[in-house]
């Protein structure tokens, strides 16, 4: 009988690997274009060596709002496929209707109306550049935070033409008929000489060099080997313009030049010999790079993120199914799963840190992604003493909530983003971002914990005197912890302050929100050790830790102001106002008389409770 | 003698009840929940009034006030910092000696909270003592002094003496509240005319409508001074602007328009002597000077996203007979007679360091109370973690 | 105790005093440091920096602006100024000025007139622009005004411009004038705009440029300068034949006049000479105390599209660690007629 329950959790197991693995073996079929060993060439971006794959998918989520394009818009591509046909095809690109424009009003300035539908292609916008330009130029002389529905709007407009114009005009000049040619051509041409002017180049191909400089979006050109310095990388138009004043023309040049000949010709022979070539070269002369870039690119396309989410909401099904029937089986398999999915998480989590070089948490996005992952550790530890169900439904809940609001903030574009001067220091990243963001996720953690309680108990007949006592206990448990982890997060952001700028504490909106954590969870903590509060005053409290943690988290973001603000994230407002909302309800069933409730959870305080809140 | 002992059993009953109300856990929990009403709204302020303006009106208070629209009524709402952590000071104190006993299991919360005492002071006495101001320097500048980024003074220089200037140094707060300002070293008397804590100033020529000038000496006879709102931004700040009329013994010099926008100092001749009027940052002189040698600006590749900073400078204190080169970057302060200078900014095309200057004797606390709750924190929470655990296994 | 410390804490005003007068001693200052109100800040490619008159109030510099100002009247009408600096490739001077006119729905320019104004700032030459529309452009029937400075430094293009209602732009003309001539022009290396921090050479390698004075021989006409001249010049002749005149200036030997000159003769399917024989081709000219040496090169054969036989005259001349170079190419029969005006040419050309 035992042997038989643990094949089916090895067989689980098995099957979420599977679902997980699957994307790597999924073969780019549209094309005979080898699209993936083009998206994994390495090129510089805002600062960080990243695969082509990466520029292309956050490109994409920035222009279009997904990773990839559906049929509906055209012809369905993959992101590196979009981004190859923008580069190297732009007018087969420009038909795309990767522009979605929603806000009515930007489509009547743009002369639309509702009927032209909301999706444009780039050809479409092309008449209507100069009407974009001028909107998002009187709309920029508007303070960022007074600016309307519309002018938001139309900046975010002119911000993806721009990108997407920048995009298309980084490996050749939008139009080039023959790069390889015209490169050839050059080689031929061209005597280097210190003034361009000189060299025999005609000042109509310089300005087109002049200009792929300046617009290029990014590096794709490696230092010349060698040297490895990233500042050394350059635009392709860069590249060119020192081979005419210097001469020596770099080989990615002709590399690029041979891909860019052969895409637009459909020779998928030529483009796939240029890009082993090419990388070939790379590989004998960057090979760590290369290999971040690899695995960057296997990450991108796994996506264990996305496949921990799934199975968050599985594992939340299974416990929660584990109440009503067979809680002995149905609650180790949730178990199990659950388990499965942090593995996944922290693979996640230990790939970004590897790629980035950095403590996990960085900036929001990743933020998002650690609260997730503390929550969920802390879960399994509550699930392994208690065997209840509980643990593991609550903390995939929060596994699932932190990662869906994760996916939201990567909508930005590159999630793995520089690290600003005063933050660039590994030690306090480690220490004082990791303490206070763990002090969130406890904190999340009790109050989600508090919310199965009062759900369980004022609408279900489910909860029984001995799960709502382990409740208590959990949520007790929970809560000393993320005193101790906001409590000595906070004190050494202090302490980080002290050191960076000479000021311990400078009442900094972010500073503000993670001290109110920390008194919020003091509070609790004395209000019980005082018997103030008893059981469900208990879960009332920690209820309102999830307002507490949610304002420090994004609230304060969205005031704009202080050194920690992250950037204005309008859209985010009323989610958060409605989850406050939600919670304040859920504060206000928990302190329903008992009678009201289905379950009677009301009991004699057991003895133990009294000692522990003597003692203390 | 049996009424006096009733009043003084009365009055002992009173303290007692004082003390066990001052030494209640529910105190600690009704501070603590005004301290989070405090923090939330002073977060909440600082969109409005920038965030100085709330540390001095919200935590560096006992009250806050809140006047009804149209009305001079200043009605306190909410106790400010100072009031509430002198009050959880008190009540922490008295807690514990109400209930102190030693013994290994209380251990870690006599630890931590004695850290929170020390924390709450420290904080208190850095509000008080601390002393913040900015160095600017240009490459190969060398100053001896800093300045406070908010604070004005009216410097009036003698500057008779060719070996030294003789600096009266007349804070902000001062011109705003005097009429006539009489100082011992100075053959005459200033009188405030009119004093404007933001302005702005236009060339009267551009102005056709501006009234006639207050001032009869100096530049400020061709401008036009017009007052505004003080600001609340973070990287502006307020051009304060006055009209003093200077008066000797045998009658008025004149009135000068001195003002932040106004950098040039404003000479003028006092019974032989020549003074300069110039209205500028607070200074704070230091014992020694320090001299920008390059200032370093790393960016990472293919961004603007500064990577770090760093200025190189000559510290030279004739004193204490120091001259030695030292390189202060992000996160790496230099620290020398009481003063930590912090890299903070950088200006003017790289050419220009902007240091933090920052005094604080009670620097060392925090630290010290940092250590002692982490460690109370630490060991009763591991007691606590224990002892559950070992219950569960029986 | 503690109680009573904090207690005492809150009646003592620290030491931290701000509201008592004080009387100091201290050594004189050197150098008295009086900071530009307003610099161009931050931006690493920025080598001008500007002092904003009063009456400019600063507004946010975004998107392509360096700096960003207004002027405002006391009845409500305003200015807008801007400065917006471009890499290399803006256009030209006309191309911009013909920019800025057609903004005021003026027609085109073809040549420098009058509203064209050459300053010379810090070493540098700033075009001063002032142009006027002809018909009310404005709401409320007013006529629009811009006053406008070009430079070129040091690889790209600066433009200066203030624009607004007639009236009160023109009321500012002075001042605006007067902003241009207090630039200061930093020496710093040409940086194209994205890769700012890149510590490569940068493409194109910038000449300094002076202001250039000369006499314009007859039939020649001035052309827009491009970063790599200092002065430009089209001869038209008959039959819509046409000569360019280039005057380039460049630190150093640049290459040596034997490499010049050979890159020339290649230029002209001509083979290389050695150091001798330019000694005895080329000839020695003293024009306004400068020795130049002047090349004269034909082709052999017709070359140019039309078939004609190129000629280039050449004057090189090194001096100060500079070399100049005066270039005529063109049509053989054209160039050979302008020779005269080419010597003519030279002897005007002041050379800073």
């Amino acid at each position: 009988m035992k042997k038989t329950r643990s094949l089916v959790t090895w067989l689980i197991v098995a099957a979420s690997a599977i679902f997980v693995l699957a994307p790597l073996f999924r073969h780019e079929t549209e094309s005979a274009f080898d699209l993936r060993d083009f998206g994994r060439l390495p090129v510089l971006l805002n600062g960080r060596i990243k695969p082509l794959d990466t520029v292309a998918r956050n490109s994409l989520l920035i222009i279009h709002g997904r990773q990839t394009l559906r049929a509906e818009y055209g012809q369905p591509l993959s992101a590196i496929g979009w981004l190859a046909e923008l580069m190297m095809k732009p007018e087969q690109a420009d038909q795309q209707k990767i522009f979605v424009i929603r806000n009515p009003e930007t489509l009547a300035a743009l002369g639309w109306n509702s009927d032209a539908g909301k999706y444009f292609s780039f050809r479409q916008l092309f008449l209507h550049l100069e009407d974009i330009e001028q909107q998002a130029g009187l709309a920029q002389k508007v303070d960022a935070q007074l600016r309307s529905p519309f002018q938001r709007d139309i900046i975010k407009l002119y911000e993806r033409v721009t990108l997407y114009h920048r995009l298309k005009n980084s490996l050749q000049v939008s139009g080039t008929e023959d790069f390889q040619k015209e490169i050839e051509e050059l080689l031929k041409t061209v005597r280097p000489a210190p003034n361009p002017m000189d060299s025999g180049i005609s000042s109509d191909a310089l300005r087109r060099y002049a200009f792929l400089a300046e617009t290029g979006y990014f590096f794709p050109i490696p230092p010349v080997p060698p040297a490895s310095d990233p500042h050394q990388w350059r635009k392709m138009g860069e590249s060119i313009l020192s081979f005419v004043t210097a001469g020596n023309l770099h080989p990615a040049v002709q590399a690029y030049a041979a891909m860019a000949t052969a895409f637009a010709a459909g020779d998928a022979g030529a483009f796939n010999a240029a890009v082993a070539n090419y990388g070939g070269w790379l590989r004998e002369h960057f090979a760590p790079r290369v290999r971040k870039a690899d695995v960057e690119s296997v990450f991108n396309s796994l996506q264990p993120f996305y496949s921990a989410m799934v199975i968050y909401v599985l594992v939340f099904i299974l416990a929660c199914a584990s109440w009503l029937v067979w809680p002995q089986i149905l609650g180790r398999h949730a178990l199990s799963l659950l388990i499965v999915a942090f593995v996944v998480h922290s693979a996640g989590l230990g790939i970004r840190m590897y790629l980035e070089g950095r403590p996990p948490v960085t900036n929001l996005y990743s933020s998002a992604v650690f609260i997730g992952w503390g929550s969920v550790l802390l879960g399994i530890v509550l699930e392994r003493f208690y065997r209840n169900g509980i643990g593991s439904a609550t903390a995939a809940m929060v596994g699932f909530i932190t990662l869906l609001i994760a996916h939201h903030l990567s909508m930005d574009g590159d999630t793995m983003e520089m690290m600003r001067a005063v933050l660039d220091t590994n030690g306090w990243l480690a220490t004082h971002v990791v303490c206070v963001t763990l002090g969130y996720a406890s904190t999340f953690l009790a109050g989600f914990l508090a919310l199965t309680y009062i759900l369980r108990g004022s609408l279900t007949s489910s909860l029984n005197q001995e799960t709502a006592r382990a409740l208590t206990r959990m949520v007790y448990g929970i809560v000393c912890f993320a005193t101790l982890f906001s409590f000595v997060g906070t004190i050494l952001g202090g302490i980080w302050a002290d050191q960076s700028w000479g000021r311990f504490w400078g009442w900094d909106p972010k500073e503000n929100g993670a001290l109110l954590i920390v008194l919020w969870n003091a509070i609790i903590l004395h209000a019980r050790w005082g018997g103030l509060v008893k059981h469900r005053g208990l879960m009332v409290m920690a209820l309102f830790g999830n307002i507490v943690t949610s304002w420090s988290w994004f609230g304060v973001n969205m005031l704009g102001i202080g050194l920690h603000s992250y950037g204005f994230m309008e859209s985010a407002f009323p989610w958060l106002i409605g989850f406050c909302i939600s919670q304040l309800a859920l504060m206000a069933l928990g302190s329903l008389p008992p009678h009201l409730w289905r379950s009677s959870v009301e009991m004699q305080r057991p003895a133990s409770a009294r000692a522990v809140a003597a003692t203390s | 003698m049996s009424t006096n002992t009733l009043a003084q059993s009365r009055a002992l009953d009173f303290f007692k009840r004082l003390f066990r109300v001052l030494s209640s856990l529910r105190l600690t929990v009704v501070c603590l929940g005004l301290a989070m009403l405090l923090i939330f709204f002073g977060t909440l302020a600082q969109v409005h009034l920038g965030i100085h303006a709330v540390q001095a009106r919200y935590f560096q208070s006992l009250f806050i006030f809140w006047s009804p629209p149209g009305s001079d009524w200043k009605i306190p709402v909410l106790p400010g910092g100072y009031l509430l952590g002198t009050v959880l000071l008190i009540n922490l104190i008295a807690a514990h000696a109400a209930r102190f006993q030693f013994s290994r299991k209380k251990a870690g919360i006599i630890l931590l909270h004695f850290g929170v005492i020390l924390l709450l002071i420290g904080q208190l006495l850095t509000g008080l003592m601390a002393q913040e101001s900015q160095l600017r320097l240009d490459e190969g500048e060398t100053r001896a002094y800093s300045e406070a980024p908010r604070e004005t003074e009216l410097a009036v220089i003698d500057v008779t003496n060719p070996d030294y200037d003789q600096v009266v140094a007349i804070p902000e707060r001062v011109l705003a509240r005097a009429s006539t300002i009489q100082q011992p070293t100075l053959p005459f008397t200033l009188k405030i005319h009119r004093f404007l804590p933001n302005s702005q100033l236009v060339m009267r020529a551009q102005d056709a409508l501006a009234s006639s000038s207050e001032a009869t000496n100096g530049v400020g006879v061709n401008v036009a001074v017009s007052e505004i709102p003080r600001t609340v931004k973070d990287d502006e700040r307020d051009l304060v602007s006055v009209f003093v009329e200077v008066e000797t013994m045998q009658g008025a010099l004149g009135t000068w328009l001195v003002s932040n926008a106004i950098s040039d100092p404003q000479p003028f001749t006092s019974n032989g002597r020549t003074f300069e009027l110039v209205m500028r940052q607070r200074r704070f002189y230091k014992q020694f000077a320090l001299t920008l040698l390059n200032f370093t600006h790393d960016r990472y590749a293919g961004t603007d996203i500064p990577k770090n900073f760093s200025s190189r400078i000559r510290l030279i204190d004739f004193e204490r007979n120091e001259n030695r080169e030292v390189l202060i970057s992000m996160n790496d302060p230099l620290r020398y007679r009481g003063f930590t200078f912090y890299q903070s900014g950088f200006d003017n095309d790289d050419k220009t360091t902007i240091l933090q200057v920052v005094k604080n004797p009670a620097m060392i606390l925090p630290y010290i109370a940092c250590g002692l709750v982490a460690l109370g924190l630490v060991t009763q929470f591991s007691m606590h973690l224990t002892g559950f655990v070992k219950r569960r296994k029986t | 105790m503690l109680v009573i410390c904090a207690g005492a804490f809150l009646v003592t005003v620290g030491c931290n005093d701000n509201s008592k007068i004080t009387v100091y001693r201290v050594p004189k200052e050197t150098k008295p440091q009086t900071a530009d109100q307003v610099s161009a800040e931050g931006d690493a490619g920025a080598i001008v920096r500007w002092k904003a008159p009063s009456g400019w109030e600063e507004q946010l510099a975004t998107g392509f602006r360096k700096g960003s100002f207004i002027v405002r009247s006391p009845d409500g009408r305003s200015a807008d100024i801007s400065v917006v600096s471009f890499p290399e490739s803006a256009g030209g001077l006309l191309a911009n000025v013909n920019r800025w006119r057609s903004q005021l729905k003026l027609a085109p320019v073809n040549e420098i007139d009058r509203s064209i104004t050459p300053l010379s700032v810090d070493g540098h030459q700033v075009f001063f622009v002032d142009i006027v529309s002809e018909q009310p452009v404005l709401d409320g029937g007013l006529k629009s005004r811009v006053l406008g400075g070009i430079l070129a430094t040091g690889g790209e293009t600066w433009f200066f411009k203030m624009s607004g209602e007639d009236k009160l732009v023109a009321s500012q003309r002075d001042v605006f004038r007067q902003f241009l001539e207090t630039l200061d022009i930093g020496k710093g290396a040409a940086t194209t705009a994205t890769s700012t921090n890149a510590p490569t050479p940068p493409p194109i390698e910038a000449p300094e440029k002076a202001p250039l004075q000369y006499a314009l021989p007859a039939g020649w006409q001035e052309q827009p300068l491009s970063s790599m001249r200092v002065a430009s010049f089209k001869v038209s002749g008959q039959n819509g034949k046409e000569a360019d005149v280039s005057v380039v200036s460049l630190p150093g030997v640049a290459g040596g006049n034997l490499a010049n000159v050979n890159r020339w003769r290649d230029q002209l399917k001509l083979s290389p000479i050695d150091a001798n024989a330019l000694v005895q081709s080329a000839e020695q000219i003293e024009a306004n105390g400068h020795d130049f040496l002047i090349v004269d090169l034909v082709s052999e054969s017709p070359i140019s599209e039309q078939h004609d036989k190129i000629r280039i005259l050449a004057a090189i001349l090194n001096e100060n660690d500079r070399s100049w170079f005066v270039k005529m190419t063109g049509e053989e029969q054209l160039v050979a007629s302008q020779k005269t005006a080419f010597v003519g040419f030279l002897r005007s050309l002041a050379i800073p």
